[in-house]
């Protein structure tokens, strides 16, 4: 069979030299067939090109190095460009080989046939040079060309950076390595056609070596606490990472002095609730006391810190420790150079500790051994108080520490800046324990609306005045009572509400509450109901006003009342208040008022009356089989207990209420997440 | 100078104000005006030439009104054309509320 090939060229005489080379043959040896003659310009851009068949005439001075192409049109007419020959440096003799290329140690090989060309695809990674020539896409190969096969060789710089933190304790290193990706030339099995692929291979370059971080550490001054493991793991590491290459050392910070108390002094102070969640009312009532000599705290010395060090070298100091104050007042005396704290007097130890200064004394104790009464007088003192009798009708007791009453109160007052605990009855009376009192706790909920309020009526006097159309004229005679006047009748009206619900209640508490209460009192009547014009109708006066009872507030929630309590055997048509919890422990609580800042616990019967604490309520029977109505409130986060609810209890948890038409039993009531009172 | 003008239309008494509402009309007030519209059960009160109140105005309007109304429950009274301004006043103070969403017009 002959042997032909289609050849492209500018024009027809491009062609036939390109497809005499392509069978390595000369014209005279071959048939020319003109299939395609060309464009019609032969430079103009765009023209055709012209095509040729040449046909190798029957001849016996076929070379062995001579190859061909199939006859196939489709394949051979793609680009004259990609119709080449090849040179093959080793002839391979097989005739299995015949048409065939292959990579063997890197280099490419083939073995032309006379009728048809082995093809090559570059793939990835590789470069394949014809001839000094990079080929890209597929190619024919032929014997006669040069080839060189090269690899791809792809490096990304490794990255590294050192940072000390601010407290200079530590030392990071950001490495990021660098890769570089190569490739190997495979070998191939020879065959008509063959993908030059090469094989990826990913080494990992360390971004830095030790010697850079130790020249960058130096710069850095960093000269201590290096940590070697960590720095060799970054070197090697073969993927991003922080590295803490070097650490110092936190300071360890001392103690500053303190007061060992020997005495306790909370003794009886709470409710003690035992593991069921029931009270233990057996519990006796005490309040610590010390007697003359007694040791009752020991003070401890600072303990100084342990200076750290940083990664510089440079030492960190701990925070300095200092020693406590120790003010000893009343019936205090220091001794062993003031590591000991002495009683000199028998009563009851008082411990005021603010920041670093301590002041201790020791409250005295009067013991009243008598009824109170009109022969006794009234009662008040400093200290603590024990009455071992009687406090009669319409007598006052009234002590700063607690107060002890032996037997039963009839008609009396008793209050305390602290506990106050009565072992007998208490009938028709008042009591009022903490520094706070029935009426100074109704006077801090009205002022903190007042305070709001009067704050948006503040805002509303200066947004008034700055409108266009408003006019100052009457301020100088009348100041700003009439726009008072003006803004309470519709807009603050509840603020008028509340001043003349504070007024009344200062008036009833006249004789019990501070001073500064009642000042401010007649500072807000002056301010909002005095309808003659007075110096408190000034902006400078109203905010004054506004400045006073911000402090008041914020004076009273400072106040601290931990130590105060009430503790009563049995009440009955009596009001009892106190800042802390409140414990009935006897027969019960009748038709009495009562308020508590803590939980309030009554060991039997609550009938009749009302009762709010802010905490929580537990009752064993409440109301009474004749529906007796007994309230009992509290805060919309408090609890109320009651083992047995008779007809006519009512409970109320913040806003929500429930009503018992008969009898229940085991309630624990409270609100749901909802808002909704569950029991 | 504040001034005002009273016409008469069957039972209807038409109050034009001219001026500044503020203290200055305290005494005129008391002494010509609240007398003078004792006897009506349906008052309009013209604002357009009102430029300027003051606090001691606005109580001197709304004692006017409050008397007034003592005088029957079926008094009416109006008031129309406030510049905006002073509305942004009355607003504030919440007149409309302290007489009645229906007196402004």
């Amino acid at each position: 069979m002959n042997q032909s090939v289609l050849a492209k060229g500018k024009n027809i005489q491009e062609a036939i030299e390109l497809g005499l080379s392509i069978l390595g043959t000369d014209k005279e040896k071959v048939s020319i067939e003109i299939i395609e003659k060309g464009g019609k310009g032969f430079w103009k851009i765009g023209s055709k090109q012209a095509i040729v068949r040449l046909t190798k005439l029957d001849d016996q001075e076929t070379s062995s190095k001579q190859s061909s192409i199939k006859q196939d049109p489709l394949e051979q007419i793609i680009d004259s460009l990609e119709i080449e020959s090849f040179a093959s440096s080793e002839p391979i003799k097989e005739n299995s080989l015949e048409g065939k290329v292959w990579i063997k140690d890197g280099k490419l090989y083939c073995q032309p046939a006379s009728n048809k060309y082995p093809t090559v695809t570059v793939g990835k990674g590789i470069k394949l040079y014809k001839n000094g020539q990079l080929i890209t896409g597929t190619t024919i190969v032929t014997e006669m060309d040069e080839y060189k096969i090269q690899t791809d060789e792809v490096v990304t710089e490794g990255k590294w950076d050192i940072t000390i933190d601010s407290d200079k304790l530590h030392v990071f290193l950001q490495i990021e390595p660098g890769y570089r990706k190569t490739y190997k030339v495979k070998d191939i099995e020879p065959s008509e056609h063959i993908v030059l692929e090469g094989e990826e291979i990913v080494e990992t370059i360390p971004a830095v070596d030790y010697n850079q971080i130790l020249k960058k550490l130096e710069e850095l001054r960093v000269i201590h606490g290096f940590n070697h493991n960590e720095i060799i793991k970054a070197i090697h590491t073969d993927r991003p990472g922080k590295f803490t290459i070097a650490s110092g050392m936190k300071p360890k910070e001392g103690e500053n002095g303190k007061i060992e108390l020997l005495v306790d002094l909370n003794k009886g102070a709470k409710v003690k609730e035992k593991e069921d969640g029931t009270v233990d009312f057996r519990e006796k009532q005490e309040f610590p006391s010390v007697e003359k000599g007694q040791v009752i705290a020991i003070v401890h010395p600072p303990v100084p810190g342990i200076p750290g060090i940083t990664v510089t070298n440079e030492p960190l100091p701990p925070k300095p420790t200092y020693p406590l104050t120790i003010q000893p007042g009343k019936g205090i005396a220091l001794i062993e150079q003031g590591k000991k704290i002495l009683a000199t007097e028998t009563g009851r130890p008082l411990i005021e500790q603010r920041g670093l200064i301590v002041r201790v004394s020791i409250l005295p104790k009067l013991v009243h051994s008598h009824d109170v009464n009109l022969l006794s007088g009234n009662i008040r003192f400093k200290g603590d108080l024990d009455v071992l009798g009687n406090v009669e009708e319409g007598m006052v007791v009234e002590a700063d520490g607690n107060i002890l009453i032996q037997k039963n109160v009839y008609g009396a007052t008793i209050s305390s800046k602290n506990a106050i605990v009565v072992h007998g009855s208490f009938i028709k009376s008042t009591i009022s324990a903490g520094k706070q009192n029935i009426y100074s706790s109704e006077l801090i909920r009205l002022l903190t609306s007042i305070q709001e309020q009067m704050d948006q009526l503040i805002k509303s006097i200066y947004q008034v005045i700055k409108l266009p159309a408003y006019k100052m004229s009457d301020y100088s005679s009348k100041g700003l009572q009439p726009l008072i006047k003006i803004l309470l009748e519709k807009k603050f009206n509840n603020l008028l509400t509340l001043v003349k619900q504070y007024i009344a209640t200062c008036n009833n508490g006249s004789h019990i509450l501070e001073l500064e209460w009642l000042t401010i009192s007649e500072q807000l009547r002056l301010c909002f109901l005095s309808p003659a014009v007075n110096e408190y109708h000034t902006i400078e006066k109203i905010n004054q006003l506004m400045q006073k009872i911000t402090e008041l507030l914020e004076r009273q929630k400072n106040e601290q009342d931990d130590h105060c309590f009430v503790k009563l055997k049995y009440a009955q048509n009596s009001t009892i208040y106190s800042r802390g919890d409140i414990f009935i422990t006897g027969q019960g609580c009748f038709n009495s008022k009562v308020y508590a800042g803590g939980t309030i616990a009554i060991k039997n019967v609550l009938r009749g009356g009302e009762i709010f604490s802010e905490k929580e309520v537990m009752v064993r029977e409440s109301g009474s089989e004749s529906g007796v109505m007994t309230k009992i409130s509290v805060p919309s986060n408090g609890k109320i207990i009651i083992d047995h609810a008779n007809e006519g209890t009512i409970i109320e948890i913040g806003k929500m209420k429930h009503v018992f038409h008969e009898g229940k039993r085991n309630i624990i009531a409270k609100l749901d997440k909802n808002g909704n009172l569950v029991f | 100078m504040f001034s005002y003008s009273l016409d008469q239309l069957n039972e209807k008494a038409y109050v034009r104000f001219v001026g500044d509402l503020d203290i200055e009309v305290a005494e005129l007030m008391e002494t010509e005006i609240i007398p003078a519209l004792q006897t009506y059960t349906n008052i309009e009160f013209d604002f357009q030439e009102v430029p300027f109140v003051d606090s001691t105005g606005i109580g001197l309007l709304l004692n006017l009104i409050e008397t007034v109304k003592k005088n029957g429950l079926d008094v009416q009274v109006k008031i129309k054309n406030v510049q905006p301004l002073v509305k942004d006043v009355f607003d504030m103070l919440q007149l409309d509320k302290i007489l009645g969403e229906n007196v402004f017009v």
